[in-house]
């Protein structure tokens, strides 16, 4: 069990979490991992059951008449969240806002290439193809530092 | 709104820039030596129309493929309409085959803007692709 200590800094000063620890185990990675990835936990429904989902495993979020699905290799879950809602969740994550419809994961996606329609096709690891919008790709390219 | 009107600003550097051109070459194969003090800005009045209708790309909802090409189709046809009245307008063409010849003229600037725009876009997909090879290596 590990002592717990907040110390209060002053807003000029650099947030940091220091971990003392006797040795690197599974215990510490483990907070270290959730200390880098926050909110790293999105809860979508299936079949009357309530799934805790990483976010590294999704695919991508679609909004569907007015609901919201999330889609992982295997299965689509259900979340109550609006996009816009997940959008602002996730802004700090892999997971990017790619049409009016639709959030992506980018560590998801093989290759994008320009389409005829005017919008640019993104290949997921999983085969599929989605379409992320040309208003959408300045802030894509912002995203990835473009 | 802001990504529109850069994509019309594009466009009237590109259309103006091929329009010169193509009256450049005409002139030169013509044989004529001088211009019109007016030609320049009409070349570029003409640009600036011609790139207007690029505001038709602007979508509110996602459109479709159908949706998209029928845009794209009208599209074209008013960049002809407004180029063919100026050329009528300022004299590049007189009779119904100077006409015919310049309507392809015009065909043919568009689908090179149509080159243009898609270089453009494969260039931004490879920058993409780039980084996003980076974010799959953190993975």
């Amino acid at each position: 069990m590990f002592k717990v200590s907040i110390t209060q800094i002053e807003s000029e000063q650099e947030e940091e979490v220091i971990i003392k620890c006797h040795c690197i185990n599974d215990e510490v990675l483990s907070i270290v991992e959730h200390l880098k990835s926050p909110d790293t936990i999105l809860l979508g429904s299936k079949d009357n059951e309530i799934f805790r989902i990483n976010i590294k495993a999704i695919y991508y979020i679609e909004s569907v008449d007015n609901k919201t699905f999330i889609y992982l290799q295997k299965g689509v879950y259900e979340t109550k969240l609006k996009l816009y809602e997940l959008e602002n969740q996730l802004q700090n994550t892999k997971l990017f806002r790619c049409s009016k419809s639709m959030i992506i994961n980018l560590g998801k996606i093989i290759s994008i290439s320009p389409s005829v329609n005017g919008r640019f096709n993104a290949k997921l690891c999983n085969g599929e193809m989605v379409s992320i919008s040309r208003q959408y790709v300045p802030d894509l390219k912002k995203k990835l530092g473009i | 709104m802001k990504n529109v009107l850069k994509m019309v600003g594009i466009h009237f550097f590109i259309i103006t820039t091929l329009v010169l051109l193509v009256d450049g070459i005409g002139h030169f194969l013509g044989g004529s030596k001088t211009i019109s003090i007016y030609e320049p800005f009409i070349i570029l009045g003409v640009g600036f129309i011609s790139a207007l209708p690029s505001l038709l790309f602007y979508f509110r909802k996602e459109p479709s493929k159908l949706q998209f090409v029928f845009r794209f189709v009208f599209h074209f046809f008013i960049v002809e309409a407004v180029v063919l009245a100026a050329g009528y307008y300022v004299g590049w063409y007189s009779d119904l085959i100077s006409g015919i010849v310049m309507f392809f003229t015009i065909l043919a600037i568009y689908l090179l803007v149509c080159v243009f725009t898609f270089i453009n876009d494969k260039s931004t997909a490879n920058a993409i692709n780039e980084a996003l090879v980076k974010i799959r290596d953190e993975e």
